[in-house]
């Protein structure tokens, strides 16, 4: 099964859809959880989901705002949906029912 | 001068070309100041550096070669140090050939070839362990630094008055890490040599490390020579008397490990232009 930060790049890269690529999804992360994300975290953990076959990347275009530099942009493949998934299920899984309440333990009926 | 630039552009360095065009963009659209973008791209290359060391392959390099090599290479340097010294000394004092018997051409001959052994040792030692493992290079490359440095340490080099400890300092400097430098820059430049290249290296290798060998059975020659009372040994009586197969187990052992690393990536090589031969008549 994939990790937290695995899943968190996954579900953020298919919300930027064809804009997802490095800095976008720094910044989707970064905005949604209020969490620091760091440019080394995610370039390597993209080189391990692409080596797992769950993302493809390539270079795009180089673009003025960027100073003419190119975006490694990504995609989710299909093997990428599927360890999501099931991330999110044993997620939404082992958390239905469960109380979070300081000092209380177990499962409410 | 911006010493976060500077620091930033070593890092970067070593990075693909790729990865620092992306990189460097994300930096400029994230708008991170230099101090942030620093820090971004220490975590990136520390966590490279780190991923690559996963290969058992380049700690085989650095313990079966570097190591060995790092603590040959400073014993031979040392003696190369400690051989100049008093022989100087002795010469300003006695006149030529009082200590060794050797004659001041055959000296500074034999010395030449023993200079010209080590630095090529140090730079083709470079040059292989930066061809055996190209990813970490540098990774390798600082601890080869480190063994050395460890090796001199222990020597305790600096317990002794200046001369004798600056001098093979300036020694190690000059013959070993200077060579073994250019050695892995030039395995960084150039990770496609042709095999007639790399073998013309192998046998400059094999060549200087002989005569090294050679030169060194002159000094016991002229040694007992002088001990039954004779002249002192002119170079051509050495060129022609001093056998080579008199090298004791000792030298030839220690030519042999220094001349092990080019050998070693020679032969990774021929193997891999025959794999890729007979993968040519395959698809043939």
């Amino acid at each position: 099964m994939i990790g937290e930060f695995e899943y968190l790049i996954l579900a953020a890269t298919v919300r930027l859809g064809d804009d997802a690529y490095g800095a976008a999804i720094v910044q989707e992360i970064e905005s949604t959880t209020r969490r620091k994300c760091s440019i080394g975290g995610l370039y390597t953990t993209l080189d391990r989901l692409e080596a797992k076959g769950m993302i493809k990347t390539w270079m795009g275009n180089p673009t003025p705002e960027r100073g003419g530099r190119s975006k490694r942009m990504v995609r989710v493949l299909a093997k990428g949906i599927e360890a999501a998934t099931a991330f999110y299920d044993a997620v939404v899984t082992i958390s239905r029912g469960t109380s979070w309440q300081v000092g209380q333990t177990g499962v409410r009926k | 001068v911006n010493l976060w630039l500077r620091f930033r552009d070593a890092l970067s360095r070593s990075l693909d070309p790729a990865e620092r065009e992306a990189v460097f963009g994300d930096f400029v659209e994230l708008a991170l100041t230099d101090r942030q973008v620093v820090k971004s791209l220490v975590g990136l290359v520390v966590r490279r550096q780190l991923g690559r060391w996963r290969d058992w392959t380049h700690y085989f390099a650095l313990v079966a070669i570097a190591l060995p090599v790092c603590a040959l290479l400073d014993k031979l340097c040392s003696e190369l140090g400690q051989g100049i010294w008093p022989t100087v000394v002795m010469w300003l004092h006695h006149g030529p050939a009082y200590d060794t018997g050797l004659t001041s051409a055959a000296f500074w001959l034999g010395f030449c070839f023993r200079v010209v052994a080590l630095s090529t040792w140090s730079w083709t030692s470079g040059f292989a362990l930066g061809t055996m493992s190209p990813r970490t290079t540098w990774g390798i490359g600082v601890g080869f630094v480190m063994n050395y440095v460890l090796v001199v340490a222990s020597l305790e080099a600096f317990s002794v008055p200046f001369w004798w400890a600056w001098l093979p300092l300036l020694l190690n400097l000059l013959f070993v890490f200077l060579p073994a430098y250019c050695g892995i820059l030039q395995s960084t430049r150039s990770r496609n040599m042709n095999f007639p290249g790399m073998l013309l290296m192998a046998l400059w290798t094999v060549t200087v490390g002989g005569l090294a060998l050679w030169t060194q059975v002159w000094g016991q020659a002229a040694m007992d020579n002088w001990s039954r009372g004779g002249p002192a040994l002119t170079l051509s009586q050495l060129v022609q008397h001093a056998d080579l197969w008199k090298a004791g187990i000792r030298q030839l052992l220690t030519t042999a490990v220094m001349t092990a690393p080019i050998l070693y990536v020679l032969a990774i090589r021929a193997l891999a232009g025959a794999k890729d031969e007979f993968k040519c008549e395959l698809i043939g």
